[in-house]
């Protein structure tokens, strides 16, 4: 009970400390909150490009086209070799006009052509979904045998390019995870400085409460508080910052795929409050570093 | 209460605050400790409630070596010792009451157990109608009481006051005194660094004299 009732004290001190020092205090917000925003929107876009090429993975297949007036025997061949093969998770025969009609619907300029079934320039083709994890070394095993085949005019694998985006991905989270080391470690000093001044301006109240008996800690708590209201009231800042550019975002892009990519889902419930988790950490330990020592706060009258 | 043992603080280019003090001050005794500016009254007081560390010698208060406490122990010793300062050392932002009652606060006393207390207290030094005054709203022999209040809230065994009535005219000064007897009356140790002489004539008790921080004269 006595320690609710010391966390309430340190809450109104926090609170009272935020309301005296309203332009420090403000300064303070806006420094952590750009901090926590550059967090979440590296977040954000990362999450989001991370699901757009997840679902790319998830629906990613190796394309067999097959040689000109292939008889259908020829093609059972194949049928039979790909039912063999532990890697093929499923596959699906593409007929010529099948492959037309998608064409078709992609580039509807094709239809003005319209080809007869006859006319129709495009082969057989298989395309195959793979199993999952998908191994490299077995689809490049898989590949050769592939090609081998006689029957086989072509494969059409783009694996590479989709790591390759991942790799670029795992690099950009890097980078923003560096950008906001350097933006918290600015964020920790910024509020550290800012509670340190509020501090100073109570030098003679913590020199006077130290030498009463008042421990450190509870010297502390109601800087430490400050510094918590600090970091959640910036968290909540950079999350509604983020909400409205996520808003924004969704009403000026048209390109859906572009729209996908970069403004696809907003920060998940879970991120959110990872946010405001960081948030409360910074301003905490800037609210705890603050003071430095206790016993070296001297009152400045001493006699 | 307070025994300081062959006692010396040296500070900066071996200037002696205090040389080579042994004396003992004993359970609820009333004693001044006087001597001229610089002779090392304010240096006994911050040893005895550890603000300070002797040079060499030992220190015990309420039967504690202050040089065996750890650190973090300081805080708990010193709720045990009331300090009284010539500048009184209000937080001029608080109430009376939230300056006398902040320390309980901050060991989580509830609101009914802190009012009661700084009402009694309060009523003590006669001021238990300014509880929500401010400390720049009373006079300086209000201040000084507010201060008294203060060191006695957390009904310490022992009181330390360094010039306290070095701010004060000779009539307040005599009336601030009246409550060290008060509260000496009721078992608490209390010990007054002062250079006033007639105040020390006026209130007849033990009399340690210091001079250049050497004990002249234990008054034993």
């Amino acid at each position: 009970m006595s320690f609710l009732r010391l966390i309430l004290f340190f809450i109104r001190e926090g609170l009272l400390g935020i309301t005296r020092h309203k332009t420090l205090n403000f300064f303070a917000l806006f420094i952590v909150s750009l901090s926590l925003f550059v967090l979440g929107f590296s977040r954000y876009i990362t999450l989001n490009i991370y699901n757009v090429l997840s679902g790319w993975e998830e629906s990613f297949e190796l394309r067999v086209i097959l040689k000109d007036s292939i008889p259908s025997n020829e093609i059972n061949k194949i049928i039979s070799f790909l039912k063999e093969k532990p890697i093929v998770d499923s596959f699906k025969v593409i007929t010529p006009k099948e492959a037309l009609s998608t064409i078709e619907k992609i580039s509807p300029a094709l239809k003005s052509l319209s080809f007869k079934e006859s006319e129709n320039p495009l082969p057989y083709s298989i395309s195959i979904k793979l199993k999952k994890p998908i191994d490299e070394n077995k689809i490049y095993s898989f590949l050769n045998d592939l090609k081998s085949l006689k029957e086989v005019d072509e494969t059409i694998f783009d694996w590479q390019w989709l790591n390759k985006l991942k790799g670029y991905l795992k690099f950009l989270t890097f980078l923003s995870w560096l950008l906001f080391v350097a933006l918290g470690v600015a964020s920790l000093f910024t509020v550290t400085s800012i509670i340190r001044i509020i501090g100073l301006s109570r030098k003679d109240e913590i020199s006077i409460l130290y030498s009463l008996g008042a421990t450190p800690i509870a010297i502390r708590g109601p800087f430490i508080t400050l510094g918590v209201i600090i970091g959640l009231l910036s968290s909540v800042f950079a999350i509604l910052i983020l909400l409205f550019v996520h808003i924004i975002v969704r009403q000026m892009i048209e390109d859906p795929i572009i729209l996908e990519l970069l403004s696809g889902k907003f920060l998940t419930l879970f991120d959110q409050f990872a946010l405001v988790i960081v948030g409360v950490i910074l301003g905490g330990s800037g609210g705890f570093l603050s003071l430095g020592s206790i016993h070296e706060w001297k009152y400045s009258h001493y006699i | 209460m307070i025994r300081f043992y062959h006692v010396s603080k040296i500070y900066k280019e071996r200037n002696y605050a205090l040389q080579d003090v042994t004396v003992t001050i004993h359970p609820r005794e009333f004693c001044f400790i006087t001597g001229p500016s610089g002779a090392g009254k304010s240096t006994f007081l911050k040893l005895a409630l550890g603000e300070e560390i002797p040079t060499s010698g030992q220190v015990l208060v309420t039967g504690r070596n202050l040089q065996s406490i750890k650190s973090s122990e300081f805080p708990y010793f010193r709720r045990k010792i009331g300090t009284v300062f010539q500048d009184f050392r209000l937080i001029t932002t608080r109430t009376i009451y939230e300056n006398i009652t902040i320390l309980l606060k901050l060991q989580g006393y509830s609101n009914n157990e802190m009012r009661k207390r700084a009402f009694d207290t309060l009523r003590l030094v006669g001021l238990q109608s300014k509880m929500e005054s401010f400390p720049e709203e009373l006079s300086g022999g209000e201040q000084q009481r507010v201060a008294i209040a203060r060191a006695l809230i957390s009904k310490p065994n022992l009181l330390l006051a360094d010039e306290p009535t070095g701010n004060l005219d000779p009539e307040l000064a005599h009336e601030i005194m009246r409550i060290f007897q008060e509260v000496n009356a009721s078992g608490t140790t209390v010990v007054v660094a002062t250079h006033d002489k007639s105040l020390i004539a006026a209130f007849g008790a033990r009399v340690i004299v210091l001079q250049k921080g050497k004990l002249v004269d234990a008054g034993e």
